[in-house]
């Protein structure tokens, strides 16, 4: 439960960043923090959590994108890269990197959090 | 412990974000190219629909316009006024094409290594030190003293500013994303720039340093035979036809100097790839050749097949003036194209207008130079290179009287390094925007000489028809005088009589008004005979213009369908020319089975370079392999670079069968004879055919073996396109070579309205993520043409239209 509420809030602070106030990519990293923080879940699972949440929300968008303009582009762009991934691997390797840095984010300010914070007796 | 680990960890993930943020070597910013809300995918573009059609509001804009889209998204714009109706084909090109836009002019102004780092440093350096930008400053100068010039520039400017302010980051072109860039804002001097851009490529080729080393090599005798000016006469057919007849009052006349022969050998130089396949062809056929009676004109402008392509469709449209027509992303007005009442196109003219000049210092600090009994001060020029990723570079250039020193002791890495200056007319300033502007809005044959007057660089064929039903053709450019031979190599820049002295006044250039063949034409062939008072040096072709002719020599009841047949006509000439010697040299009895299955073909082969045909290729392949086999030792032996003769010219030796001597290869100790070259190449043809079917499994179809690339401007395969459905090569009508070929084919049939047809290898949207980047290739390979109406405001239901836009002035 506390990893799943987690991830819904990564997910929709990094939609508001990004979506709506347009911030750059790495604003995926302050809402992979951020959604961390009132959250008292490990280490391992606030990796998860922050990975899921933007991995999700990276790929829908990407996936969405893909669709409507029918891997046009991402057939060329797959080709760029060294293995020349499919759409549907390049739409997979798009939400694995905003995942991974919104996790290792979350999981840096768990760390953080745990360390740097007197628990509260 | 657990407070180190988490230091730790904020650095590791700092630095992480930080790689996926930074471009590393040619690999961008992976996070940031990715990121579905900024990165690549944004370009990825519904396609489904039309990206543009809602209202807007444009700054600088005075008046409403509206503009129409077709499904091909070919913008027909309906302005108030002429500010408006530039400012609007800035802002529709940026909003296309502003990559390229960008690209071309940092590309003209010696500024590459800004946006690429060191790699394109030699590039930078040439470009600068053969005076690309000081001459885009001179014409920007020029052009912004004429009022009416300076509205047109300014209003351009202001257009592409307004989408470049406009637009987000996430809308960028994906090549912005790519490199990891910004676009600047747009400049009248990149206006000018693109300009210069288009003269380079059409007048920077140059054979100078060559044809020196030819002349030294082979003596005047020798050099005059295998260079001619006019070869062989009879075969000819220029552009202006041989009856004609110069009345002109008075001749401009020069001195010629004693001694007219270069001094010194040119080593191997840093030269830019400017492809002497840039050519064209243009025809109109006056109304007593067409079944409607009606003049019907053509043109194809050969250049390198790139994507986005360098022609921009467009219709530009004022209560004034209506014109629809090919744009150059980057300049005003519409280049080739068409109006209620006159069509035109251009070809270029091909004739030698850059030459090289031997300065002679008269000490160490090369303040001064000789010129005749003075001595003439240089000047200095400190070119500022920006270099991505280092410091800039301060490139010094000195300037003589001919033009900048681009080869000197700061640019070689030879230990005498020979100090060469060069003379251009792309360097003086002239105002050929003006000439498109004025060409837009002609009306009769008048205008058209009118708005010719004030064209220099790069010379043209401009070739015209109206709707009173004239036809013509000017060759038109600032072209010096030149005594016999004058340019063709280095000359010494402290006799006088070598640089240029006078140029051809303007109603002595080429024209020809309504001649009595019935028709006029050009392919970049010798603009005269050698009836014309002066000199016509240059770097023609021989082989196009006599097979336009022909056809159009026997021509009747001309239709559009028989001009779209003309245009994309498959016929090799230069194979018919040349095949039957190389087959009658050849000995049949070193061949075996395989290479007689071959030979058969090329014996049955009718000289059409059909793209489903297999003889092309095998003639390709071979007469390129002999070629190299009797010329490359004569040519380049011993570090000596020296002109190759013309292809015309080799075929006629060959066939003249004094290519004897070539023949042999200097190299060797025995004596090769045609007969042995020609077969042993043939061989070697086929098995290079063999390998080259068993590694692709496929069969050599002159299409698939030709392969024809369009080429993305950055050359990444991923954006680039292959059409192996068209046929056709160099020196052939449908001119269309591996890279090079018809970058836009249109022919228009005037009368009440003018009925027009055209089409391009791209499309209007230059983002690979549109369906429009690519959509006309196939069609444009195929041969086929889309309609270019010439509609009017009232026609906002034509059946061609998708989407309306109306732009209003910014609040």
């Amino acid at each position: 439960m506390k990893i799943l509420i987690q991830l819904v809030l990564t997910a929709l602070l990094a939609w508001l960043l990004q979506g709506l106030f347009h911030l750059p990519w790495w604003s995926v990293a302050i809402a992979g923090m951020a959604a961390s923080v009132p959250q008292k879940t490990t280490p391992g699972q606030s990796f998860l959590a922050g990975f899921l949440g933007v991995f999700i929300l990276w790929s829908t968008v990407a996936f969405l994108a893909d669709s409507a303009n029918e891997s046009l582009l991402s057939a060329q762009v797959g080709q760029l890269f060294p293995s020349s991934p499919s759409s549907f691997a390049l739409v997979l390797v798009t939400g694995g990197i905003g995942g991974f840095v919104a996790g290792l984010s979350a999981l840096t300010a768990t760390f953080l959090n745990t360390t740097f914070r007197k628990p509260k007796q | 412990m657990r407070k180190i680990a988490s230091i730790i960890l904020l650095i590791i993930t700092a630095a992480l974000i930080w790689m996926l943020n930074t471009k590393l070597g040619m690999v961008p910013p992976i996070g940031k190219f990715l990121d579905p809300f900024g990165g690549f995918w944004q370009n990825a573009e519904p396609v489904a629909g039309f990206p543009y059609g809602d209202a807007s509001e444009v700054p600088g804009l005075e008046a409403e316009v509206t503009v129409y889209f077709n499904e091909r998204g070919v913008p027909h714009v309906f302005a108030e006024n002429d500010h408006d109706l530039y400012l609007m084909q800035g802002y529709l090109t940026a909003r296309d094409r502003l990559w390229q836009m960008e690209l071309q002019t940092y590309a003209a102004g010696g500024r590459l290594s800004e946006i690429i780092g060191p790699r394109t440093l030699t590039i930078d350096r040439l470009a600068r030190r053969r005076g690309m930008r000081l001459a885009a400053e001179k014409t920007v100068d020029f052009l912004e003293k004429d009022p009416q010039s300076k509205g047109i520039l300014d209003a351009y400017t202001a257009g592409i500013n307004a989408w470049i302010n406009e637009v987000p980051v996430r809308k960028l072109p994906i090549e912005y994303k790519f490199l990891d860039l910004r676009p600047e804002q747009w400049t009248n001097l990149k206006t000018t720039l693109l300009l210069k851009y288009m003269a380079n490529m059409l007048t920077g080729y140059s054979q100078d340093f060559e044809m020196t080393n030819s002349l030294l090599n082979f003596g005047p005798e020798m050099f005059a035979a295998l260079y001619p000016d006019f070869p062989d006469t009879a075969a000819q057919s220029p552009i202006i036809p041989r009856s004609h007849e110069w009345n002109f009052d008075e001749i401009v006349s020069i001195d010629t100097p004693q001694y007219i022969g270069p001094h010194t050998k040119i080593p191997e130089l840093e030269y830019p790839e400017i492809n002497p396949n840039n050519g064209s062809n243009n025809w109109a056929v006056h109304g007593s050749r067409t079944k409607s009676g009606n003049p019907i004109l053509c043109n194809d402008p050969h250049l390198a097949l790139n994507l986005p392509s360098i022609w921009y469709e467009i219709q530009l449209s004022t209560p004034e003036m209506n014109c629809h027509g090919a744009s150059l992303p980057g300049a005003p007005a519409i280049i080739i194209g068409f109006n209620q009442n006159v069509s035109w196109g251009v070809t270029n003219a091909s004739r030698d207008v850059q030459d090289w000049y031997h300065i002679e210092f008269k000490d160490a600090s090369r303040k001064e130079y000789r010129f005749g009994e003075e001595w003439l001060p240089t000047e200095i020029r400190v070119e500022e290179i920006g270099i991505r990723g280092s410091k800039p570079l301060m490139d010094t250039v000195l300037l003589t009287r001919f033009g900048p020193l681009t080869y000197d002791e700061n640019f070689s890495d030879e230990d005498a390094p020979l100090n060469l200056a060069v003379r251009w007319t792309a360097h003086e300033p002239s105002n050929e925007m003006l000439t498109f502007h004025l060409l837009n809005r002609a009306g009769n044959h008048q205008d058209y000489r009118d708005a010719l007057k004030l064209y220099a660089c790069p010379g043209q064929n401009f070739i015209f028809s109206s709707r009173e039903g004239d036809v013509a053709i000017t060759q038109q450019g600032k072209f010096p005088v030149k005594w016999p031979g004058q340019g063709k190599f280095v000359m010494e820049g402290a006799e006088p009589l070598n640089d240029w002295q006078a140029y051809i006044p303007f109603d002595q250039n080429p024209h020809v008004l309504n001649p009595p063949r019935g028709f006029v034409s050009s392919a970049n062939q010798l603009p005269t005979d050698a009836t014309y008072p002066y000199d016509v040096s240059g770097r023609y072709e021989y082989f196009r213009n006599r097979r336009i002719n022909q056809v159009l020599g026997n021509a009747v009841n001309v239709t559009v369908e028989d001009m779209q047949k003309l245009q994309n006509d498959n016929f090799n000439m230069m194979a018919a020319e040349a095949l039957p010697t190389l087959l009658s040299v050849l000995e049949e009895g070193g061949l075996n089975d395989d290479q007689m299955t071959l030979l058969d073909d090329l014996k049955s082969w009718n000289y059409y370079n059909d793209p489903h045909l297999t003889a092309p290729s095998v003639f390709e392949i071979w007469s390129n392999l002999l070629n190299e086999r009797i010329w490359v030792d004569d040519m380049e032996k011993d570090g000596r670079f020296l002109a190759w003769p013309q292809r015309f010219e080799r075929i006629r030796l060959l066939r003249k069968d004094s290519t004897g001597f070539f023949a042999d290869d200097q190299r060797t100790s025995n004596q090769e004879t045609l007969e042995q070259l020609s077969t042993e190449t043939f061989r070697e043809a086929a098995d290079e055919l063999f390998a080259w079917q068993d590694s692709l499994d496929t069969g050599w179809t002159w299409g698939r073996y030709k392969n024809t690339e369009v080429l993305h401007v950055m050359r990444l395969p991923a954006f680039s396109r292959n059409a192996t459905e068209i046929g056709g090569n160099y020196s052939i009508v449908n001119a269309c070579s591996r890279t090079h070929g018809p970058s836009w084919r249109m022919i228009v049939e005037m009368g009440e309205e003018p009925r027009a047809f055209g089409n391009y290898p791209g499309g209007q949207s230059g983002n690979p993520g549109s369906p429009r980047y690519d959509q006309q290739i196939k069609d444009w390979a195929e041969g086929k043409y889309y309609e270019l109406p010439l509609l009017k405001r009232e026609d906002a239901n034509h059946p061609s239209i998708i989407a309306t836009e109306i732009l209003k002035p910014a609040s």
